[in-house]
Order: structure tokens, then C-alpha cells, then sequence
């Protein structure tokens, strides 16, 4: 191979199936900072580039996608993954090759591979946040409903523990529907939701079941001024799914919202909307993708080469300029300090920040040092 | 009864191997299952492959598998906690979530998928072993709560002679020994007969209408 020849990365983006709306956001931030690096001259010269391939949402195409990329197509790094089924899948293939996965998607914590990179938020950098919002603004009886696996299972379970610390904390109702649902389950659960009257609901609801549970929730009428729905992954693409206004006053605890003023964020928004139309939005899959291909693209840029043992030591540790401010990859787990916030969902399907961290804070995927109110995270809020 | 400890110049590892245990695997029939089974055959084990779970284990059984998938929230396994079969949880993602589960399934162990070669043996032997000293602690806790109860029931016995006899404790122990050799039954069976006629006279003793 010459010096000039391009750089293959893998990427694994499903355009169909029921995350497929979530990976074609991923995908758009890949491309995005994929175009931008090949605008400045690739790396070291060498054009970037990305072998897109369909897993479907489907776990096992995951799997020997993953293999495929590797084995047949010679490539030392992949990007993509949405469910925890879907990482898990993969994890195996990148740990036998000894290759790089670099997961741009917030998930349930719990995992450590030196061959991943988990460049989402750490459930101590939305979960917690969100208790703890949640809990004083509203209460501590909480009715959860979420996806049939692993991610909704184990989100609750951390709910649970930092609701419960609460004198009044309850858990009214713990549900769960598959990927597939139909709008009816949602209605039946709704109903539920009514008659239980928690003080508000926790949704780990995904896909594209998402918009089903908000659409259910207004035309039952309730009002989400005295019972909103909180999430960890309702983002500004679930809401662009959705009838118009629907998830209008319902929260998401994130560490990047497409209406943050930073100047980072307001310059890739302008080269976004150019690429990908004014009405497409961005949110915090896309952007994890998008600050991920430039931290690869840097720590290649630092010693010529994607092969794990050589470009691990300058991904580990490094920090990137990011639309939502200053992450960096810590070292010892391998998931990103992160800056947690609060959204609230307005009108225009955009979320008014309510809260938000003034300093990244570290990852704690194993949620070793954790209570409601995390004096961490809470020292370092600010509230608008 | 003591715990008899092991002879520690033989290798406990080497005879359970030896043994060719039966072994139950519920598992779903994929990669990780077949890699499961696999190695358990090659380890010298006699493996039946089960899924799904079934009520009732095929006679027979000495050790469990189970996977925990995770589309299963709640596997409704109760039988197998009140089991006293050694299990081996299989889970998926390794965090509290099935960690718990496993735990209340009554696991003595806990193996994580992709399932490797490497680490499984160590799971089945700690299984196995814990499995066997808690049926010893078991059979131990029965014989000294037996034991606690025989001592009641002599001290009672004693009492009731010494009152009725007017004699020491030695003697009254004596009285009760003599009567079991004579009878050819147990100290227990001679301290029982006299509880229920110490009952019985109080009984008569008391005005009638009484209960």
C-alpha cells in the first residue's frame, strides 16, 4: 500500500428497520466530518473513506457485516451501532481480529472492551441528571415504560435505585413493549398511565416506536405541564418523526441539543443544513458521530496509522473542540467526559435548555460512585 | 455429623472430571450454545441441550446451565431456586440487571457470552463445589437443630421426674437412661412418653370446664 492510498473505515448504518431513523442521523454525522477532513487535505494526504454497508437494525448483520469489513475489505476501523444488542454483537468480531469499534450512541453502562471506544453518554451523565430533575421539579413516583432488551432493563434498574433514595419514591408501573409495537400497545399503556397518575413517566422507549408513546400521550390528554415524559434518547430526530407539537414540554437529559449556542455547534449546524437540507435535524447520535470521526481522524493525523496497538494511545486521552464543548476519551474505561444538560421539548420539535453542566464530567459506566444528586454533576450545573 | 474435609492429596478438580457428570444445558441453539456444549463434551461431560427451559429437569441431572436472555425480563424459574441441583447462569450482558436474576435463580455461578473455553471449567468446579458444601452446612444445620431439640426435650423430661420424685437431676437422667435400656427404645422416645404423661396429669389435676 503506497502512502497515498485511501484510508477505509467501516461504517455500519442500517437504512432500514426500526432504528434505522436513529443510524441515517449517526451516518449523516459521520459523512459530515468525513467531508469536512477530505476538505482539508484527508489524512496526512490520504482520502477518507468510508465502506457504508446496511445491518438492517438486525443484530446478527451487525455481526458478519462487522466480519465482512475486516476479513474481505481490510478494515481496521468501524463505525457504528445503535442498540446494545447490535454493540454486543459486534464486540466479539473486533476483540478476535483484534480491530477498533467506535460506538457513537449513549447506552446503559455496564461494558469495558479494549478493542470499543463508547463515545455516548455514560448513564451518570444522563440518568442520574435526569432523577435528579425530575425528582424536585416534579416528584419521585415514577411509572417507566421501555423497549423489550437490555438498554430499557438496566436504565430502569439505575432509576429505580435513585428514585427510591427518595422518602416518597415509588414505582407505579414498569412496561415494556417490542421494537415492533404497534400504536394501539401504546394507547393500552397510556390508559394505565392515567389511572395510576405517577408524578412523571420515564420513557427508554426507542426506534420507531418513540413518536407512538408521545402520540398516545396527547390524545389521552394528558398534560405534560403536571406529568411529562423524561428520556434519555427522545432526541430532535424521534420528535421530527412525530406529529407536529407532540412532544412539546416532555424532557431529555443529553449532553448535546442541535439549539446549543456554541460557537462549534452553530458553524457545523451552517455546513449541516448546506450538506443535508434546513428541515433534517441533528442530535445526540449525530453528534457523537460527528466529534468520533474527527478524534480518529486526529489521533491518525498523530502516527500515520488505524492499526489498534499504534492509534489507541493517541484516541486514549485526547480531547476534541465538540458541538456541545471540550470532550475527551478517558483513558481508563474508554467513554467520554461529557457535559450532562436538560432539555425541554418546545413547539419547533427543538429543546430549551434548562440545565446544563459548566465542566465535562468523567464517564462512570459502572455507576461506582453514584446517589441522586451527584454532587459532581450538581456542582457544576447551571440552571436557566 | 462432621464436614469431612477434603483429602487435600487428591485433586478435587481431576474427580469430578473423572465422574462424567450429566449436564442439563438450556440454551438457545446458536454459536454460543453450540461453543457451550462443545466444550463441555471435550471436558468429558455428558451434555443434553435444552430450549426452551423446561418445567421439570430430566432425571438424572447433576449440573444446570441456563442462559438469561435478554428479551426475557423475568424468567419464571422459582423451581429452579428451590432446586438443589448446582446452576451455572449464562448471561449476555454482565451488568446488575442479570447479575441479580442469576442470583435469584439461586447461580453458584456466572458465565458471560461469547462464551470461551477459557474460564468455564473454573465456573463448573466452584459451581459444583459450593453446591456440595452447602449441602453439607445444610445436613449440618438439620443435625445440630435435631440435636438442640433433643436436649429441650430431655431437660424437660428431667424437670417433670425430679418434681414428680422428688430427686436430683443426675438421678432423674438415670431414671430416664434405665428405662430407654429396658425398653430397648431411645433416651428422645422415654423423654417423649413422659412430657405427654406430665401433660396429661396436670390435666387431670385441674377442675373440669376448664380448657
Amino acid at each position: 500500500m503506497t502512502s497515498s492510498a485511501p484510508v477505509k473505515v467501516g461504517l455500519l448504518c442500517s437504512t432500514t428497520g426500526p432504528t434505522a431513523l436513529l443510524e441515517q442521523s449517526q451516518w449523516r454525522g459521520s459523512m459530515l466530518a468525513i467531508e469536512e477532513i477530505n476538505e482539508r487535505g484527508g489524512l496526512g494526504g490520504r482520502e477518507l473513506v468510508a465502506l457504508h454497508r446496511d445491518p438492517a437494525s438486525e443484530p446478527l448483520r451487525f455481526r458478519e457485516l462487522a466480519e465482512r469489513l475486516i476479513v474481505e475489505d481490510g478494515v481496521n476501523v468501524i463505525f457504528g451501532g445503535y442498540t446494545s444488542t447490535s454493540r454486543k454483537a459486534m464486540l466479539p468480531v473486533v476483540e478476535k481480529h483484534n480491530r477498533l469499534l467506535i460506538y457513537s450512541q449513549q447506552y446503559e453502562g455496564f461494558e469495558f472492551s479494549d478493542n470499543i471506544i463508547y463515545s455516548g453518554a455514560s448513564p451518570n451523565q444522563n440518568g442520574v441528571p435526569l432523577a435528579d430533575f425530575m425528582t424536585e421539579t416534579y416528584g419521585a413516583r415514577v411509572y417507566m415504560v421501555g423497549s423489550r432488551y437490555v438498554y430499557p432493563y438496566e436504565c430502569n434498574r439505575t432509576m429505580q435505585e435513585l428514585i427510591l433514595q427518595h422518602p416518597d419514591g415509588a414505582v407505579l408501573g414498569e412496561r415494556y413493549l417490542p421494537l415492533d409495537a404497534k400504536p394501539g400497545q401504546f394507547a393500552e399503556i397510556v390508559a394505565d398511565i392515567r389511572k395510576k397518575r405517577p408524578d412523571f413517566v420515564f420513557s427508554t422507549v426507542i426506534g420507531h416506536t418513540v413518536p407512538y408513546l408521545y402520540e398516545a400521550y396527547a390524545q389521552a390528554g394528558l398534560d405534560p405541564c403536571t406529568m411529562p415524559i423524561g428520556s434519555l434518547n427522545t432526541s430532535e430526530t424521534e420528535i421530527h418523526a412525530m406529529a407536529h407539537g407532540m412532544a412539546a414540554g416532555h424532557y431529555t437529559a443529553a449532553p448535546y441539543f442541535q439549539s446549543l449556542h456554541t460557537p462549534e455547534n452553530q458553524a457545523v449546524l451552517r455546513r449541516h443544513r448546506a450538506r443535508f437540507g434546513a428541515e433534517t435535524p441533528t442530535d445526540m447520535n449525530w453528534e457523537a458521530a460527528y466529534y468520533q470521526m474527527h478524534m480518529f481522524a486526529n489521533a491518525f493525523g498523530a502516527c500515520g496509522t488505524d492499526e489498534i496497538g499504534t492509534l489507541m494511545p493517541h484516541m486514549l486521552g485526547a480531547q476534541f473542540a465538540a458541538p456541545q464543548g471540550l470532550v475527551r476519551i478517558e483513558p481508563g474505561n474508554h467513554h467520554m467526559a461529557l457535559y450532562p444538560r436538560i432539555g425541554r421539548a418546545n413547539a419547533d420539535g427543538q429543546f430549551d435548555i434548562l440545565r446544563e453542566s459548566t465542566v465535562a464530567v468523567p464517564p462512570d459506566p459502572y455507576m461506582s460512585r453514584q446517589t441522586l444528586g451527584d454532587w459532581v454533576t450538581k456542582l457544576a450545573a447551571r440552571d436557566y | 455429623m462432621a464436614i469431612r474435609e477434603p483429602d487435600e492429596r487428591r485433586s478435587l478438580t481431576g474427580s469430578i472430571l473423572k465422574r462424567g457428570l450429566r449436564v442439563v444445558v438450556f440454551h438457545p441453539d446458536d454459536d454460543d450454545g453450540a461453543t457451550l456444549a462443545n466444550h463441555l463434551k471435550r471436558m468429558g461431560f455428558h451434555v443434553e441441550m435444552i430450549w426452551p427451559p423446561r418445567d421439570a429437569l430430566p432425571s438424572g441431572a447433576e449440573l444446570v446451565f441456563r442462559a438469561l436472555p435478554p428479551e426475557e425480563r423475568v424468567p419464571d424459574d422459582s423451581w429452579l431456586a428451590n432446586n438443589s441441583l448446582p446452576l451455572v447462569a449464562v448471561i449476555g450482558y454482565e451488568n446488575p440487571t442479570f447479575i441479580d436474576q442469576a442470583l435469584r435463580m439461586g447461580a453458584a455461578a456466572i458465565i458471560t457470552t461469547p462464551i470461551r473455553a477459557s474460564g468455564l471449567l473454573s465456573a463448573v468446579i466452584v459451581a459444583l463445589s459450593h453446591a456440595r458444601q452447602l449441602r453439607q452446612v445444610a445436613q449440618r444445620i438439620a443435625s445440630l437443630e435435631r440435636k438442640l431439640n433433643d436436649a429441650k426435650v430431655l431437660n424437660e423430661a428431667k424437670t417433670i421426674l425430679m418434681h414428680a420424685h422428688g430427686v436430683g437431676e443426675g438421678e432423674a437422667y438415670a431414671m430416664i437412661r434405665s428405662q430407654a435400656m429396658a425398653r430397648r427404645v431411645s433416651v428422645d422416645d422415654i423423654c417423649h412418653s413422659i412430657i405427654q404423661a406430665g401433660e396429661l396429669l396436670r390435666r387431670i389435676g385441674q377442675p373440669p370446664g376448664g380448657t
